[in-house]
């Protein structure tokens, strides 16, 4: 059950954000707040739809179109609150 | 010796056959279907391009051979010893191979069951050259939405090496999953189901299917035909993105560049294109920057085909040379009627159906991948009908 | 064409749930150090060959890559059919991608600086002599200085599917082995009598053919066979040749092997005076066949 955003949940998204963009570092390189595009993970436009589909496919939350994509990768803590919002 | 184009086909969703897809063309039909795949876990509806329904019962392979048949249909048994086969396509028997591992996940379950029972990117070529006694150079081409194009373009070069007397190239894309599900993925489908090209308001691409077939041969067809000659192309590679083209464009333009150069001709003789136009985001952008710098401020009349049929992926290439020559030896230039320029963009298309002049035609196809072709095809004297 | 580099890896995997692949990253880490991330085993067969037969030496601006393979990105393939016939499900964009055939020439010519003319073709066994073919159009036309031709197969696993899919499964006793492998030369037009010089693929659609173009050619210190030749073969090349030659596996073998044998010909270099030229051939498990000239004077 995922309705409130937890340190658990954050984790799992930055295992995922890691496993879906085959990148090296691991889940603890990413920050919380730190912006999932444009900065230092340096993910692409193929990045984002591998996020927004396994988001999807894990938490059947649907984030379509790349507005909504750059709205909801601004950080794992806005990702996450998306998800606990669309799931509610 | 120069290059003709001695027969062309096209079956797509506008008609099976050349006749009825220019007449469609010309008549701006665009003939969508949605589709639903409720099989999905997650329902989806998309509009897609459909091949009418074929009618004779012959399976997908039968449908190639009837389509290899009317266009080798003038040619003698040592003709066809002299004639080189080419076929492109992004899938190949996709959609068989889809259908038999579905078959197998009922049979033996999904333990046993063998994803992706078919391979072979050659076997098709094969089969249809041991059919009609072709030539043994059986090339396939493998390079996304650019395959038959290039397929073309290495025709022209065979024959030009005194290789073969003759190429039957072949765009062949068949509806399957992978593919369909796949753009959808990337979100690359327009919403709103219609293809505006170098729009303002353009938001994506339709899929569709199709065959498209090119008969290339060494010297002039018979008199009474319309004299096309391929005069050359070029392929060019952009590597800036996977999935996207580099929005300034230079890359396209020199391939565009390359291939003007290889038909010894100048930007200004060209008198027509048929755009590849995505109506993709940044794909126009960057096929609107290429026209830019190819041609300076006068960029010929322009027009795109895929607003009628769809992107037909590795069939677009042979498909929209196919249905552009058949267009103009009806002496008429197509048109995209309808839709309004981007002012961003600097294109233009054609707004309405007019006679077309004598003269070369760039053909623009760009692929992911970064692979891009440009050829020129030159319609010589007058646009008299077979 | 002169041969300015080759390059092949001929890996022998043997079949069975346990089978296990080895480890390419290590052969494109000699040449690229950071990690090329998000690329399939297919991939890096492409990228692995292409950076070794290169070996880190200038690349002339004008060089043309011309890729081949029978079967493509199998495993990936395989993955996206499992997502949306099996699970019912979108296919992953990343997989999606890297089933074009594109994919893999689209990360060896970003990696190489190249913005030229690049294909990838295929003619069932023959797939990689289509490649060299092609090469050999542009370079003898002049549209380029340099070809870099490449052709690899991957064995996707499980090995008992893949057996399934070459039609292997139900051979008796199946096959122990699959190979799989990425062979490569880089060929630069003849422009003096040195060095290891290729002629055009030459296709041949039968044995009568064959007999009638081999009797048409100058001698061949050495035939090499990339099959093992039947007995009306090997009398057929007998007759034309002192000495002939098979480079064959007893494995299942990948779409591109012909391009393993004749690598290894042009390693050989099985010439001696004053006969400096050998020939290579291959031909698929129904023809037709293609010879090579492998010579050390100009083709």
């Amino acid at each position: 059950m995922i309705d409130a955003v937890t340190d658990e949940l954050k984790l799992a998204l930055k295992q995922m954000i890691v496993e879906e963009c085959d990148k090296d570092f691991g889940p603890e390189f990413i920050r919380d707040d730190m912006p999932l595009l444009g900065g230092d993970l340096d993910l692409d436009s193929l990045d984002v739809l591998q996020i927004c589909m396994a988001v999807k496919n894990q938490y059947d939350v649907r984030i379509e179109g790349s507005g909504d994509a750059r709205k909801a990768l601004k950080s794992i803590n806005v990702l996450a609150q998306t998800i606990v919002d669309a799931r509610r | 010796m120069p290059t003709f184009i001695h027969h062309m086909d096209a079956h797509c969703a506008l008609g099976l056959g050349l006749e009825a897809s220019v007449a469609g063309v010309l008549a701006a039909q665009q003939p969508v279907t949605e589709l639903a795949f409720d099989q999905q876990r997650d329902p989806v509806r998309m509009p897609y391009c459909v091949l009418p329904e074929d009618t004779s019962g012959d399976d997908f392979y039968q449908y190639l051979e009837r389509i290899c048949a009317r266009a080798l249909d003038g040619l003698s048994a040592q003709q066809r010893q002299r004639t080189a086969l080419l076929l492109g396509s992004s899938s190949f028997d996709m959609q068989v191979a889809e259908a038999r591992y579905r078959d197998d996940l009922a049979r033996r379950g999904p333990e046993q069951a063998v994803p992706m029972p078919i391979v072979g990117y050659g076997k098709l070529a094969q089969h249809l050259g041991n059919r009609f006694g072709l030539s043994q150079q059986r090339h396939s081409y493998s390079t996304a939405c650019t395959s038959s194009a290039n397929a073309i373009l290495y025709g022209h070069r065979l024959l030009g090496a005194g290789l073969a007397d003759y190429a039957l190239v072949l765009g062949v894309e068949r509806f399957n999953h992978t593919s369909v599900l796949g753009f959808h993925g990337l979100g690359l489908i327009s919403p709103t189901q219609r293809m505006r090209p170098f729009a303002r308001e353009r938001d994506g691409l339709l899929l569709g299917e199709a065959v498209g077939t090119v008969l290339l041969g060494r010297g002039t067809p018979a008199a009474g035909a319309p004299r096309l000659r391929l005069c050359g192309g070029a392929i060019g590679t952009d590597n800036h993105s996977l999935t996207a083209a580099n929005t300034d464009g230079q890359q396209l333009a020199q391939v565009i560049q390359l291939a003007l150069a290889d038909s010894d001709l100048n930007p200004q003789d060209v008198v027509g294109v048929k755009v590849h136009g995505t109506a993709s985001l940044k794909n126009d952008e960057a096929e609107a920057a290429a026209m830019t710098t190819a041609f300076g401020g006068s960029i010929p009349p322009a027009f795109a085909l895929k607003p009628f049929v769809g992107h037909t992926l590795g069939a677009c290439g042979a498909l929209e040379v196919a249905l552009t020559l058949g267009c103009l030896s009806q002496g008429t230039l197509p048109a995209n009627p309808g839709i309004e320029p981007d002012a961003a963009l600097a294109v233009t298309l054609n707004q309405s159906v007019q006679a077309a002049r004598p003269g070369p035609y760039l053909f623009n196809c760009f692929a992911f991948g970064g692979n891009n072709n440009a050829l020129i095809i030159s319609l010589e004297g007058e646009g008299n009908t077979p | 064409m002169r041969v300015r580099a080759h390059y092949s890896l001929l890996n022998e995997i043997e079949s069975g749930p346990n089978a296990t692949l080895p480890a390419l990253e290590p052969l494109i880490a000699r040449w690229h150090h950071t990690r090329i991330r998000r690329i399939d085993r297919y991939i890096q067969l492409c990228v692995a060959g292409g950076l070794n037969c290169i070996a880190g030496q200038p690349l002339h601006p004008q060089t043309g890559v011309y890729l081949a393979s029978r079967v493509g990105a199998v495993s990936t393939s395989a993955k996206t059919m499992i997502q949306t016939e099996q699970k019912a499900e979108m296919p992953k964009p990343l997989h999606f991608v890297n089933t074009l055939g594109n994919s893999a020439g689209f990360y060896l010519t970003q990696l190489l600086g190249l913005t030229g003319t690049a294909v990838v073709v295929s003619q069932e066994w023959l797939s990689f002599e289509s490649a060299l073919l092609h090469a050999w159009l542009d370079l003898q036309q002049g549209r380029i200085d340099c070809a870099l031709v490449g052709g690899f197969d991957e064995v996707p696993l499980p090995t008992s599917h893949q057996l399934e899919r070459l039609d292997q499964a139900h051979i008796s006793p199946p096959p122990t082995h699959l190979t799989e492998g990425t062979h490569w030369l880089l060929l630069e037009r003849s422009t003096s009598p040195s060095g290891t010089n290729l002629g055009a693929p030459h296709w041949l659609a039968d044995s009568q053919e064959l007999d009638q173009w081999l009797q048409q050619q100058k001698p061949f210190a050495c035939i090499q066979t990339s099959f093992t030749p039947d007995s009306a073969e090997a009398e057929l090349l007998a007759r034309h040749t002192d000495h002939h030659q098979a480079f064959t596996r007893t494995a299942a073998l990948h779409g591109v092997f012909s391009g393993a044998a004749l690598v290894h010909l042009v390693e050989q270099s099985p010439v001696r005076a004053p006969i400096r030229r050998a020939l290579h051939l291959t031909r698929g498990p129904e023809g037709p066949y293609c010879a090579v000239i492998v010579s050390l004077e100009p083709v």
